[in-house]
């Protein structure tokens, strides 16, 4: 079952088509990567489907229910964490927690396990002005759990946060994977990589790809080779280029990368070659697509 | 509707000392509106003389009061700059995002914000006049005047009228702006529409001059019921049409 769907929805903003005809399907469990660069539609997307823009074409369903702009009973379905979440500052952290069950009608006394979840520990007490933005986020993901809800809808969660910060908040995520289905927007393509069994890249409002992340990485072909030689000179680019295993390939002043049709091919390929050169090879080595590859290419429209 | 958010809200208003800006404020206008009236006609007499005689009247019961009217309005701006940024702080800072995502009602947001600062202008309201009267009765041994709680009346509904109009246009606005432009328009232009000819005794702004109408004897008590109920259906009105518009509203 698909917890979130959406069938051509699409906003503008005046002139400009912020998302455009856009049709993604969030599976039950999944932990799904929305991807895009900055300013592809991910914020206006998630805004749509937490009901505080309304869209102007297209609908979207959640938990199998179309949802009407205006409405809110279908909140309690998920949980919502915004790009840059705002809090009450003279409350503190389980105060706010509290107040957050209270609204949803769900049971306080689960606030202190998702403290305890959550890694907010003894800074519960403290006034959520002091926190950091490391805690504050953390503060965000434990009252997107309040309500115990099937979705997480979650806004660049790590974005702003330093390396540590941002892999215990994967971390967090990834311990939840299977009891809920985290929908989480990124330009942060490891962090997908990472953590996620699904994936979707949007550019300019549109949808690019969308899919498991091994479907994905499909898409990217056989990955490319890395040839190093012995010497640095450039003596094989000629002959590269008028190979018909090699797709493409560039040189970096040390080694080549190539991206060859097959590995097959290319391990058939790459003796003649050297042979052809009189090249004398130092190293090879075969990496896989990367979800950064394929997302540069359909970004690009290559 | 529950209102599930109001005990946000009127907590909210104390922990973040409001509530002490607004009851403040109130309090000391009330502290001041009968020694005022009852010192004043001394302090300018023991002043150096300027040349200019000033002849000045026995202060009387009604000098209190009419103090008591004027620094209403003097209060009422205090009240417009607390709930001028009710909505649109919530909004400009995004507080409001996480409210509504936890399935709070827009209309339970609405109202409890609304009905928190009715009651916290009512019981701002309610400690101006008790101190008001307390200072009357101690400096003039009397606080009653024929028409005095139809005169109260009229300058409560009037505030009610700005809780309304600042609320609604911070409500469907992104920034303060609008509220305090409501609310600080309307004390500006009201009194105008005492020269409005014949529909002038139905129009709010005859409750800001109803007191001294009725103090002097120029209305009766029973004059202040029209405007009043009128006000109240403007507010209604405005209302309605703010919660509609914050109802259907992007954000």
């Amino acid at each position: 079952m698909d917890v979130v769907k959406t069938t051509g929805l699409t906003k503008h903003f005046k002139n400009v088509e912020a998302v455009s005809d856009l049709c993604i399907n969030v599976p039950a469990g999944s932990l799904y990567g929305f991807l895009g660069p900055n300013g592809a539609g991910k914020t206006t997307t998630i805004k749509m489907l937490t009901g505080f823009l309304k869209p102007d074409a297209g609908k979207y369903e959640i938990m199998g229910e179309e949802v009407v702009f205006g409405d809110s009973a279908y909140m309690k379905h998920i949980g919502f964490l915004p790009d840059v979440p705002s809090y009450y500052n003279y409350m503190s952290g389980k105060e706010f927690l509290s107040m957050c069950a209270h609204f949803h009608k769900a049971d306080g006394s689960k606030v202190p396990g998702i403290i305890e979840k959550t890694g907010l520990g003894k800074f519960a007490a403290r006034k959520i002005g002091s926190y950091s933005r490391g805690m504050k986020q953390r503060l965000g993901i434990a009252q997107a759990l309040v309500n115990d809800p099937a979705i997480l809808i979650l806004d660049e969660p790590v974005s702003a946060l330093d390396p540590v910060g941002r892999k215990e908040i994967l971390d967090m995520l990834a311990s939840l994977k299977g009891s809920k289905t985290i929908f989480f927007s990124t330009h942060i393509l490891e962090d997908v990589e990472r953590i996620c069994s699904h994936a979707a890249i949007i550019n300019e409002g549109k949808l690019l790809l969308e899919g498991t992340i091994g479907d994905i990485k499909a898409l990217g072909g056989h990955g490319r080779i890395i040839l190093s030689l012995e010497s640095s000179a450039d003596i094989l680019s000629e002959a590269l280029s008028t190979a018909g295993w090699v797709v493409d390939f560039s040189f970096d002043g040390t080694s080549y990368v190539i991206e060859p049709t097959g590995y097959e091919e290319a391990g058939r390929g790459v003796p003649v070659l050297l042979q052809q050169t009189g090249a004398v090879l130092k190293g090879y080595e075969q990496a896989s697509a990367t979800l950064e590859d394929i997302f540069v290419k359909a970004v690009n429209n290559i | 509707m529950k209102l599930v958010f109001f005990k946000k809200e009127f907590l909210e208003f104390f922990r973040t000392y409001r509530f002490y800006v607004l009851f403040g404020v109130f309090i000391f206008f009330g502290l001041i509106n009968a020694p005022t009236a009852k010192f004043l006609p001394e302090i300018l007499k023991s002043m150096p003389d300027l040349g200019v005689s000033i002849e000045m009247p026995e202060p009387v019961l009604a000098d209190s009061y009419v103090q008591y009217f004027s620094n209403a309005t003097n209060a009422f701006f205090a009240m417009i700059i607390v709930f001028m940024g009710s909505f649109s702080s919530e909004i400009k800072k995004g507080t409001i995002y996480l409210v509504l995502s936890k399935g709070v009602p827009r209309l339970d947001f609405y109202f409890s914000k609304l009905l928190n600062a009715i009651v916290m202008y009512t019981a701002a309201f309610t400690a101006y006049t008790a101190v008001t009267v307390l200072g009357t009765i101690i400096l003039f041994n009397e606080w009653h005047f024929d028409g005095i709680l139809a005169s109260i009346l009229s300058i409560y509904v009037l505030g009610l009228l700005l809780v309304g109009a600042v609320l609604s246009a911070s409500s469907v606005a992104r920034s303060a702006g609008p509220g305090a432009f409501a609310g600080f328009g309307l004390v500006i232009l009201l009194p105008l529409t005492d020269f409005l000819g014949k529909a002038a005794p139905y129009l709010p702004g005859r409750l800001m001059s109803l007191p001294g109408l009725i103090m002097s004897g120029a209305s009766v008590p029973g004059d202040v019921v029209l405007p009043t109920l009128i006000t109240l259906a403007l507010m209604i009105a405005v209302i309605t049409a703010s919660c509609l518009v914050f109802y259907k509203r992007e954000l």
